[in-house]
């Protein structure tokens, strides 16, 4: 599992819209919005670090949508990486 | 807590700190619900290892690893944001493919050159990389031997790097990667300003009335930078403007108020036509001009920065290379050069080896040379989309011309489409020329600023100075007053360091083809797939008398080719510091440990200097071409009896004479700016001094007192600081340079200071030659150049009838050495696609998706036509990202280059598509 934060600005106006359009895509919450700056804050799961980026890509791509930023990302949970089979070093 | 609630829990808390990272309203429980979710986490500060707009991090470890990344709300860079590229910053340590051991190539428990590659022991590396290193090092001096570097490598790296090759071996051969991004700036800075490096900040976007992107596709390689225009475009209710000059219609454009699709080369005709409409307009600032500039021009027929000789050139290159010594004149080039009756006539490439020379010219004159570039006849020559009329051009034209000429706030932004260009130099110096006429540099809002592509580019690779004439903090090797200060801050005899320039990358692999180098040695670097022409590059280094070191984290193409593999310890595996585009030092602790037997290139560096004695490197060495006062010919002096008298034996290593000094062994670890957290570096060493914070320092040294002064090493650590913009005087940043009340040396009274002290001096002439030689100086001026329009050398003709552009798309960054590791990056782009205009495909019977052959002079691939990308090809040209492995580009690419900053030209050469 991962799961990231994503700050989404909205164009002027369209805050509402758009906040509607990103809650309607798979593995995304709207945790919080404000139409004054188009700044919603949502919260991607996505089970490998792959699927929370083409998410983040398909954000770029809804209409109204002015940028897209990854703010926090929590991926220690992801099953696909490499980490389980590194062998930490125990001498010099 | 079910893993359904404990992933709510977590959910609602990354929801809490992301409001409160961009500032919107979060209650006091929720945030303490946040704290809650990461209790036993250790967050630390960081840097974003992906490009050079180093962007602040703060990076979360758990029981050894790294669990989560946030975007850091006190760094002034970002601001708390990432781009897609800082998703995997933590992961792209733990890909499955990681080296963690080394690998050599070996045949009956020994090394062979047509051996398999098998795992080996450090021990083992490290005898035969010595072994074979001594055996060039002895029949062809300092001269056969290389070492390739990285402006991704950090600060320490860099310096191990510079003072072990250029102290140690007396070689000046190491040059980084940043030769192939970033050169030409760095040139065109010393020419012009006599110091290298940008003026302004990135804070310059918030007070910026206009920008213009030069050749910059901002919006996809430097994401938060673009962020921050567009935030400044978007929610401003004054009228910003954004403008795109560009070969190619792509995302920049999408808020832009002004498109300008140009030919390429033909920039250097725009920006004289800027210039020659800013005295037209009479818009000079005649008292800044007069008080703080020079006029200054160089000789014209300077070639492409390719081989004199064809002796090692394809059949089908030959005629290409020719035009390195003699090529026919355009018309346009003919009339843009004040030599109209030389049209179609040829020319000979006289000063190619003078490139850089550069005299005074009169103010007169200088006008003079403009008057060529008309509204007509640059529009003629630089339209650029073959679709779009001259008429609409020409009023585009206009329009660029009257938003650059203004009397509200002017940045002008630009990175490889003005880097990587013939005439590089030339195109740098054009820009700064628009805004030096204005007066419109080094100050808020206003300046020209060029960005970097690499996270240290400028931290390494420029400010240590990994360049083949370089020094540390701006000092050359080909000067002996620069040498003399270097020998006293390094403790060495007089005339260890080799006055000689070295290679420069290109010079460097093609030593490989040519036989004058044997021993090459890359760091964080994948050269054999990143630089033109490659497919001679791969050749050569499978040549039975050369040896390869690469040193990386994964296995890349240059792997492949290489005779041993170093595994390396990556970003937060280590102790490191980097430098961005703005000056700014940012600095990490080691946070986890590398996988294996990966080890940090410090480390691996100090470990190979133990393996040298000074008898063996500060004995007479000899050097072909060497002529230089103080020194014999074409030889470098033993220096060992004025290294005895210094304290040092015959028998004392590389390692003890230059790293673990008296001084540096002083600075022990552990330290308590550590605050727990581990050196690996020094626990392999095994001696107990902290590497990284005694080396900084004594680079440090440096840079006090010479306009680049960093604040010490502890300072950096200090919880509140998120990096610090040098010069640092009196614990104070500068965050512009060279103007008074921002800049501290620049003193009360005097407004601007262009004190960088290089080429300073310099003869007189008109706008042909030199009419005085006798240097005279321009203290505290900057240069306001004058470069003519040259057209590049591979035009498209009736067989190779496309133009090649490369450059990079989001997904994808340096080489793919570490993007396409991480799979889901790689998937974004699964193979390399050609951009193309629609109506080109189709009269090549291609359509969207098809796969295509695409051939150069130098080598042919097959790539993935797409006619629907973002990119959007003006016809007859096509564009691909230079990175994939599957599909190597570069072979395709033409390894002409800027004559004066030796850095290829990477965007432009002929090419067919045929269906296949």
């Amino acid at each position: 599992m991962n799961l990231s934060g994503i700050l989404v600005v909205a164009a002027p106006g369209r805050c509402e819209e758009v906040a509607e359009a990103l809650a309607a895509l798979p593995g995304i919450e709207v945790y919080q919005k404000d139409p004054a700056s188009g700044k919603i804050v949502v919260v991607q799961e996505a089970p490998t670090i792959e699927n929370e980026a083409d998410g983040a890509r398909a954000l770029q791509k809804v209409p109204g949508v002015v940028s897209v930023s990854m703010v926090y990302h929590y991926f220690a949970e992801d099953p696909t990486l490499g980490a389980s089979s590194v062998t930490v070093p125990t001498s010099h | 807590m079910t893993s359904l609630s404990r992933r709510e829990f977590i959910k609602t808390s990354i929801a809490a700190t992301t409001a409160a990272t961009v500032g919107l309203p979060v209650t006091k429980a929720a945030l303490a619900q946040a704290k809650a979710a990461e209790a036993g986490w250790k967050w630390d500060k960081g840097v974003c290892r992906f490009c050079g707009t180093g962007c602040g991090e703060q990076i979360a470890t758990f029981n050894g690893k790294i669990v989560a990344i946030k975007g850091d709300d006190d760094a002034p860079v970002n601001r708390g944001l990432n781009c897609i590229k800082g998703y995997f910053n933590g992961r792209i340590l733990y890909g499955e493919d990681r080296l963690t051991k080394p690998l050599m190539r070996m045949k009956d428990g020994k090394f062979d050159k047509n051996g398999d590659f098998a795992p080996v022991s450090w021990e083992q590396a490290f005898d035969e990389m010595e072994r074979q290193f001594k055996r060039v090092y002895k029949e062809k001096g300092p001269a056969g031997v290389a070492m390739l570097t990285s402006g991704q490598s950090l600060i320490q790296e860099g310096y191990v790097a510079a003072k072990l090759m250029k102290a140690g071996f007396r070689s000046n051969n190491i040059d980084p990667n940043a030769r192939l991004c970033m050169a030409s700036a760095v040139v065109a800075f010393i020419q012009t300003f006599g110091i290298d490096e940008p003026a302004n900040n990135y804070s310059d976007i918030e007070q910026a009335d206009t920008m213009v992107l030069w050749g910059a596709n901002m919006a996809e390689a430097h994401p938060i930078l673009w962020s921050r225009v567009t935030d400044r475009k978007l929610s401003n209710k004054k009228d910003i403007k954004v403008i795109n000059v560009t070969t190619y219609s792509n995302m920049c454009s999408s808020i832009a108020d002004l498109e300008v699709i140009f030919k390429p080369n033909t920039d250097l005709a725009i920006l004289n036509y800027i210039n020659r409409e800013i005295i037209e307009r009479n818009a000079v600032n005649t008292d800044f001009v007069n008080k703080h500039c020079v006029f200054a021009t160089g000789p014209y027929d300077i070639g492409y920065g390719m081989r004199p000789t064809d002796k090692f050139a394809f059949e089908a290159e030959k005629d290409t290379q020719k035009k390195q010594l003699v090529n026919k004149l355009d018309k346009y080039e003919a009339i843009a050069q004040r030599r109209p009756d030389m049209a179609g006539k040829d020319i000979e490439h006289k000063a190619a080896a003078t490139a850089g020379a550069h005299w005074h010219i009169t103010f007169d004159d200088y006008k003079k040379a403009l008057e060529p570039y008309t509204l007509d006849f640059v529009a003629e020559l630089a339209k650029g989309d073959p679709d779009e009329s001259v008429a609409d051009f020409k009023k585009k034209l206009q329009q660029l011309a009257d938003a650059c000429i203004t009397k509200g706030n002017l940045m002008s932004f630009w990175t490889m489409g003005m880097n990587q260009h013939v005439r590089g130099v030339w195109v740098n110096e054009l820009v700064y020329a628009m805004h030096l006429l204005q007066g419109k540099h080094g100050l808020p809002g206003n300046g020209a600023f060029s960005l970097t592509g690499q996270p240290s580019a400028c931290g390494t690779a420029r400010e240590v100075g990994t360049f083949a004439h370089r020094l540390p903090a701006d000092l050359l090797v080909d000067n002996a007053k620069h040498r003399e200060f270097t020998a006293k801050q390094w403790n060495l005899p007089a005339n260890t360091l080799n006055p000689k320039i070295g290679t420069p990358i290109m010079v460097a692999l093609r030593g490989l083809e040519d036989g004058s180098v044997n021993f090459v040695w890359t760091q964080t670097v994948n050269l054999f797939q990143s630089t033109p022409n490659s497919n001679h590059w791969l050749k050569a280094a499978r040549k039975p008398e050369n040896f390869l070191v690469v040193s990386d984290s994964y296995p890349t193409l240059s792997g492949k080719v290489a005779d041993l593999i170093l595994p390396t310890a990556m970003i937060f595996e280590k102790w490191g510091a980097y430098g961005n585009a703005e000056r700014r030092t940012q600095v990490w602790r080691q946070q986890v440990e590398a996988p294996g037997e990966a080890r940090s290139d410090v480390w691996i560096m100090l470990q190979f200097a133990k393996r040298f004695k000074l008898k063996e490197v500060w004995g007479e060495q000899p050097l072909a071409g060497l002529k230089e006062d103080g020194y014999p010919e074409n030889k470098l002096p033993n220096v060992l009896e004025e290294a005895k008298k210094m304290g040092y034996t015959e028998d004392t290593t590389l390692y003890d004479a230059l790293f673990a000094t008296a001084a540096n062994k002083k600075v022990a670890w552990p330290d308590p700016i550590a605050k727990g957290a581990k050196n690996s570096t020094v626990d392999f060493l095994g001696d107990g001094w902290f590497v990284e914070k005694a080396l900084f320092e004594e680079y440090r040294q440096f840079t006090v007192g010479h306009q680049h002064d960093l604040a010490p090493f502890d300072k950096y650590y200090d919880d509140k600081v998120r990096g610090l913009c040098w010069p640092i005087v009196d614990g104070k940043e500068t965050h512009w340079r060279f103007s008074e009340g921002h800049d501290p040396y620049v003193k009360a009274g005097e407004g601007f200071n262009f004190y960088g002290p290089l080429m300073k001096a310099i003869p007189s002439g008109n706008l042909d030659k030199v009419t005085d030689p006798t240097p005279k100086p321009l203290p505290g001026k900057a240069k306001i150049f004058y470069r003519p329009y040259a057209a590049f050398p591979e035009q498209p003709d009736s067989n190779y009838d496309l133009l090649l552009v490369t450059g990079r798309i989001l997904e994808h960054w340096h080489t793919g050495t570490m993007t396409r590791r991480v799979p889901e990056l790689h998937k974004a782009a699964p193979t390399s696609v050609l951009c193309m205009h629609p109506a080109d495909a189709q009269k090549r019977g291609i359509k969207h998706n098809d796969v295509a052959m695409v051939e150069s002079r130098r080598g042919k691939v097959k790539m993935v036509i797409d006619t629907k990308s973002s990119n959007k090809m003006p016809k007859g040209s096509v564009f691909a990202a230079f990175f994939d492995e599957a599909v190597q580009t570069n072979q395709l690419v033409l390894d002409a280059a800027d004559p004066i900053s030796a850095e290829p030209d990477f965007k432009k050469s002929a090419v067919k598509v045929t269906k296949i």
